[in-house]
C-alpha cells in the first residue's frame, strides 16, 4: 500500500490581534491508498484546518504536508493549483457547485481543466453521474436539484478527475440523516469499488461505521488513530 | 521787487507766438479761400522712381481736384476729393471709381501719401491737444500734439516744428508706441502767388530712409476764381 | 471554450445589470460614431475648402514671399519652371497664380479685391470649386474676362455681363487700370475668397501689374496625398531657387486648424470611453464581489489565478462585443441619417455660418470613414479588457479558504 499523503509536525497558528489561536499543534499522520478516514473531534478541534492544509488551500505555520511524496511547501501557487486539479478532490459542506453550469458541466469542469479529450470527457461524466445516482439529471442546473442531489454532483465533480485523495469537510452536515446516510453509502461504495481514498471531517457517528480508520482530534492534537 | 519780475515775465510771454498761431501757420501754408496750382510729384522707392506733373484746384479744405498731366501713361488720371470722399477718374477705361473706406489708407498714385492724407486736411488745432511750445537748438518752435480721444487719427503723436518767423519746418508722425513713422519736411521758401511759402514738401518713411515722395509747387494762385462745377463727377470725365 | 461558456452564462445571471451596462456602452459607441461622422464631415469640408481649393497640396513660391507676400517676390521664367515641376514624378498638375491687390468696381460701388491671375485650364484641375460656378461660366478665352466671389459680386452690385474696372498700383508705380467683363461668380465656401476674391487671365493681370512672365505662386496637385513631404523635398532639391512647401508648411494655421478638428474627435472619444470604462470597472467589481465564494471554489478545484483573471476579462470583453454590436447598429443608423439627411440648422441660421473663415452649409452632413469606426470599436474592446483587469486581479487574489469559509 502506497502512502498518498503524509503530514509531519503540522502546526497552524491563527494570529488574531494580540492572541494566537493554535488550531493544530504538531500533527503527524500518513494516509494510505484506499483509506476511508473519518476525522472526528469536537467543534474547533482543527479538523477543517487539517483538511485545508492537506489540500494545499492553506499554509502551515510549521511542519510539512506531502502529497504522493512531494512537499507542498516547496511548490509555487500554480503548481499547487495543478496538484489540486490533477490529484485532489474536494467536497464541501455547502456543495459549492458552479451555479451557471449544469450537473454534467460541473462534473466535467475538472476534466476540462485537466485537458481530457471531449469523447472521454463525455463518457466519464455520464458514468460518474450514473455512479452517484444522477442518471437523467445531467442537464439540470444546481438550483433545479435538491440538497442531496447537489452534494452528489459535488461528489461526482470530486471523483471525476480520478484524484488520488478526496477531502470532504462535513459533506452530510447540511443534509437530513436519510440523505446523509445515502451519500455516505455512496462514498463507501466508491471507496471499495474504485479504491478512492477519502478523508472525511465529520461529527456524524454513523461515519465511524463505514470508515476503516477513525482519527480523533482534540485541541489540535491527534488523541487516537484507530483502524477497524 | 516781485512786481517787477512779474511784469518782466508777462512781457516775455506776450512776445512769443501762441500755440494757435504756430499751428495755423502750418495749417494755412498752402491754403486760401480757393487756389489753383501746378505741382510736380517725385516718387522714389526701392523699386521705381517716377516724376508726375499735375494741376490742382481747391476750394477751402473741403474740395480738391488733381489732374495728372505727365507721364503720358497716366495722363488725364484725376482725383476728386469732396469732403471725406475720393474718386479717381481713369481716362483709359473712361470710368470713375470711388475709393472705398477700407482703402483710404492705401497709397495715393503710388506715392508715400495715402488717400487719407488728402482727406485729412482738417485743422491740427481742431483734432489734437498740445503741449506748450518749446524752442529747439535751431531756434524753432516745437509742439507735440496728441490726438483727442474721439478723433480718427492713426498716429500716436504728431510733432510740429515751426520757425520763429512762423514758417512750417517739419511734421513728424509717431506710431502709438512713440517710434517715428514718417517725416514731412518743408523747404524752399519762396514767394509764390503773392505769399511767402515753403514750395517743397518731402515725405520720408522712417523705416525706408532711402525712399521719399517730394512735392514741388511750381505755380500757385491763391484766391483764384474756381467754379463750383469743377468739383463734380461729371467734370472728371472731360 | 469552457471559460467562454462560463463567462457568457455569468453575464446572463444578472441580465438586467449586464444589459444596462451594455446599453450604456452601446450608446457611447453610437454617439461616438455619429459625432466623429459629423466631425469628419466638417473636416472634409474644411479640407476641401482650405487645402484642395486654396492651398493645393504643395506650394511653390519665391523664397521672399511667405509672410510679406510682396508684389515683387515673384517667380520668373514661368514656362521653364512649370515644365520642370510638371515633369517630376508624382506631380499630377501645376497651376499658376499671380496675386495683386486692387480696387474693383464701378462708379458707385468698389471694393478692395485680391485679384488672382490664373491659367484657367491649369487652375481648374487644382481648384475644383470652379467646376460649379454659381452663375455664368468659368474663364474661357477672352482676355477681359473676370469671375468674382459671389459675396464680392453682390457687394459691387454687379452680375454676369456687367463691366467692372480694376485699379491697382503696377510694379513700376503707375496706376494699372483695366476694364473687365464679369462672366461668372463662384461660391467656394472660403469667406475670404468669396468676399474679396476675383480671378482673371494670368496674361491680363501680368499686363495690369506690369509683371510680364512672372507669377507669385505655383500650386501642385500631387498623385499621392500621403507622400507630400518626400515629393516636396525632391522638388526643392531640383529647384533650389524656389521655396517648395507642403500645404502644412505653407499654411501652418490651416494645418493647426485641421489638426484641432481631428483632436476634437479624439477628445470626444476619450471622454466617452473614460465614462464607459468606469461602467465596466463598476459592473465587474460588483460581479466579482458577488462571486467571491465561487472564485474560492474554482481556486480549490485547481483553477490558476491567471485563468481566473482571463475568465473575468473574457466576461468583460463579451459584454463589450455585445455592446459594440449594438453600438454599431445604433451608430450605423445615426451615421446613415447624418450622411443622407444631415442636421438642418437653416431654421436658426440663415444661409450658412462662418466656421474659422469657412462658410459652412446650414445642413451639416457627415462623412463615414471605416478607420474611426474600427478605432471606436477597438477602443471599446481594449478599454473593456483593461478596465476588467483590476476587478479580475481582485478575483484572483481571493484566498480559497477565506472564500469557502465565508458562508
Ligand atoms: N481563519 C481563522 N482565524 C482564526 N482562527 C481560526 C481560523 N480558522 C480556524 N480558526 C480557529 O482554529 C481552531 C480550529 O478550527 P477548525 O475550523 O479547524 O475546527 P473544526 O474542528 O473544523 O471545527 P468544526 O467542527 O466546528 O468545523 C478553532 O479554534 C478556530 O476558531
Ligand atoms: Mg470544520
Amino acid at each position: 500500500m502506497s502512502i498518498i499523503a503524509s503530514v509531519s509536525g503540522l502546526t497552524r497558528d491563527y494570529i488574531q490581534g494580540t492572541i494566537t489561536v493554535r488550531a493544530l499543534r504538531g500533527v503527524d499522520l500518513s494516509i494510505q491508498e484506499g483509506d476511508f478516514v473519518a476525522l472526528m473531534g469536537p467543534s474547533g478541534s482543527g479538523k477543517s484546518t487539517l483538511l485545508n492544509l492537506l489540500g494545499g488551500l492553506d499554509e502551515p505555520s510549521a511542519g510539512d504536508v506531502s502529497i504522493e511524496g512531494t512537499s507542498l511547501t516547496d511548490m509555487t501557487e500554480a503548481q499547487r493549483s495543478n496538484l489540486r486539479r490533477d490529484r485532489l478532490g474536494f467536497i464541501f459542506q455547502s456543495y459549492n457547485l458552479i451555479p451557471v453550469l449544469s450537473a454534467a458541466e460541473n462534473a466535467e469542469f475538472v476534466l476540462l481543466l485537466q485537458g481530457v479529450g471531449p469523447k472521454e470527457r463525455r463518457e466519464r461524466v455520464f458514468k460518474t453521474l450514473a455512479d452517484v445516482g444522477l442518471a437523467g439529471m445531467e442537464n439540470r442546473r444546481p438550483n433545479e436539484l435538491s440538497g442531496g442531489q447537489q452534494q452528489r454532483v459535488a461528489v461526482a465533480r470530486a471523483i471525476a478527475g480520478k484524484p488520488a485523495l478526496i477531502l470532504a469537510d462535513e459533506p452530510t452536515a447540511n443534509l437530513d440523516s436519510e440523505t446523509g446516510n445515502a451519500l455516505l453509502e455512496l462514498m463507501k461504495k466508491l471507496n471499495e469499488k474504485n479504491g478512492s481514498t477519502f478523508v472525511f471531517a465529520t461529527h456524524d457517528p454513523k461515519v465511524m461505521a463505514v470508515a476503516n480508520r477513525v482519527i480523533k482530534l482534540v485541541d489540535g492534537k491527534i488523541i487516537s488513530d484507530e483502524r477497524q | 521787487m516781485s512786481t517787477i519780475l512779474l511784469v518782466l515775465a508777462a512781457t516775455a510771454l506776450a512776445a512769443d507766438p501762441t500755440v494757435e498761431e504756430l499751428l495755423n501757420a502750418t495749417d494755412d501754408v498752402m491754403r486760401g479761400e480757393s487756389s489753383v496750382g501746378v505741382i510736380e510729384m517725385h516718387v522714389k522707392t526701392a523699386r521705381y522712381e517716377r516724376t508726375m506733373a499735375m494741376k490742382s484746384w481747391s476750394q477751402g479744405t473741403e474740395k480738391t481736384l488733381i489732374i495728372i498731366e505727365e507721364p503720358a501713361k497716366d495722363k488725364g488720371v484725376a482725383t476728386l476729393k469732396v469732403g471725406d470722399n475720393i474718386w479717381n477718374y481713369l481716362p483709359k477705361v473712361d470710368r470713375t471709381m470711388k475709393v472705398p473706406s477700407g482703402m483710404m489708407s492705401g497709397s495715393w498714385m503710388g506715392s508715400h501719401f495715402s488717400n487719407d492724407d488728402l482727406v485729412k486736411e482738417n485743422r491740427l488745432s481742431e483734432e489734437f491737444t498740445w503741449t506748450d511750445p518749446t524752442k529747439n537748438a535751431d531756434n524753432n518752435w516745437v509742439i507735440t500734439l496728441t490726438p483727442q480721444p474721439d478723433a480718427a487719427i492713426v498716429w500716436g503723436a504728431v510733432v510740429v516744428t515751426v520757425s520763429d518767423n512762423l514758417m512750417p519746418v517739419k511734421i513728424e508722425y509717431q506710431e502709438e508706441d512713440g517710434t517715428l513713422a514718417r517725416t514731412l519736411a518743408y523747404s524752399e521758401v519762396k514767394d509764390l502767388g503773392g505769399r511767402t511759402v515753403p514750395t517743397v514738401m518731402t515725405l520720408t518713411p522712417a523705416d525706408k530712409p532711402e525712399e521719399f515722395t517730394k512735392i514741388t509747387y511750381r505755380e500757385l494762385d491763391f484766391d483764384a476764381d474756381v467754379p463750383e462745377s469743377m468739383f463734380s463727377l461729371q467734370s472728371l470725365k472731360r | 471554450m469552457i471559460w467562454f461558456a462560463i463567462a457568457w452564462r455569468n453575464l446572463w445571471r444578472q441580465r438586467r445589470r449586464s444589459l444596462i451596462t451594455a446599453s450604456a456602452m452601446a450608446v457611447s459607441v453610437g454617439l461616438c460614431m455619429s459625432v466623429i461622422c459629423l466631425n469628419d464631415g466638417t473636416f472634409e469640408k474644411m479640407f476641401n475648402v482650405m487645402v484642395e481649393q486654396q492651398l493645393g497640396h504643395i506650394q511653390v513660391h519665391n523664397p521672399e514671399w511667405p509672410g510679406k507676400r510682396g508684389m515683387y517676390d515673384t517667380i520668373a521664367d514661368l514656362d521653364q519652371n512649370v515644365a520642370a515641376l510638371e515633369a517630376t514624378d508624382g506631380v499630377q498638375a501645376v497651376s499658376i497664380r499671380l496675386h495683386g491687390f486692387g480696387l474693383v468696381g464701378g462708379d458707385q460701388q468698389s471694393a478692395g479685391t485680391q485679384l488672382v491671375g490664373i491659367d484657367p485650364d491649369r487652375e481648374r484641375t487644382v481648384s475644383p470649386v470652379f467646376e460649379h460656378m454659381q452663375t455664368g461660366t468659368y474663364l474661357t478665352n477672352q482676355p477681359d474676362e473676370i469671375i468674382l466671389g459671389h459675396a464680392l459680386a453682390s457687394d459691387l452690385e454687379v452680375g454676369v455681363g456687367d463691366e467692372v474696372v480694376a485699379l491697382t498700383q503696377a510694379s513700376d508705380g503707375s496706376l494699372g487700370n483695366e476694364l473687365f467683363r464679369v462672366v461668372g461668380t463662384y461660391k467656394s465656401g472660403n469667406m475670404a475668397m468669396d468676399r474679396t476674391g476675383a480671378y482673371v487671365h494670368l496674361g491680363a493681370l501680368q499686363t495690369l501689374l506690369y509683371l510680364e512672365d512672372q507669377a507669385h505662386e505655383l500650386t501642385i496637385l500631387a498623385d499621392d496625398t500621403d507622400a507630400l513631404q518626400p515629393l516636396a523635398a525632391r522638388l526643392a532639391t531640383a529647384n533650389p531657387t524656389l521655396l517648395v512647401q507642403t500645404w502644412r508648411e505653407a499654411s501652418p494655421q490651416t494645418a493647426e486648424m485641421l489638426s484641432m478638428q481631428d483632436a476634437g474627435a479624439m477628445i470626444i472619444l476619450g471622454i466617452v470611453f473614460l465614462v464607459a470604462s468606469f461602467g465596466v470597472v463598476n459592473t465587474m467589481l460588483i460581479s466579482v464581489f458577488e462571486r467571491t465564494r465561487e472564485f474560492g471554489v474554482l481556486r480549490a478545484l485547481g483553477v490558476t489565478p491567471l485563468q481566473l483573471v482571463s475568465m473575468v476579462v473574457i466576461e468583460s470583453v463579451i459584454l463589450a462585443i455585445i455592446a459594440g454590436t449594438g453600438g454599431l447598429i445604433l451608430g450605423g443608423g445615426l451615421d446613415a441619417y447624418l450622411v443622407f439627411q444631415g442636421i438642418d440648422l437653416s431654421g436658426s441660421i440663415e444661409g450658412g455660418f462662418d466656421f474659422n473663415g469657412i462658410i459652412m452649409d446650414p445642413v451639416l452632413t457627415g462623412v463615414v470613414r471605416w478607420q474611426p469606426i474600427v478605432l471606436t470599436v477597438s477602443v471599446l474592446l481594449v478599454v473593456s479588457a483593461v478596465a476588467a483587469v483590476w476587478p479580475a486581479m481582485r478575483a484572483a487574489s481571493i484566498q480559497p479558504i477565506e472564500a469557502i469559509r465565508s458562508e
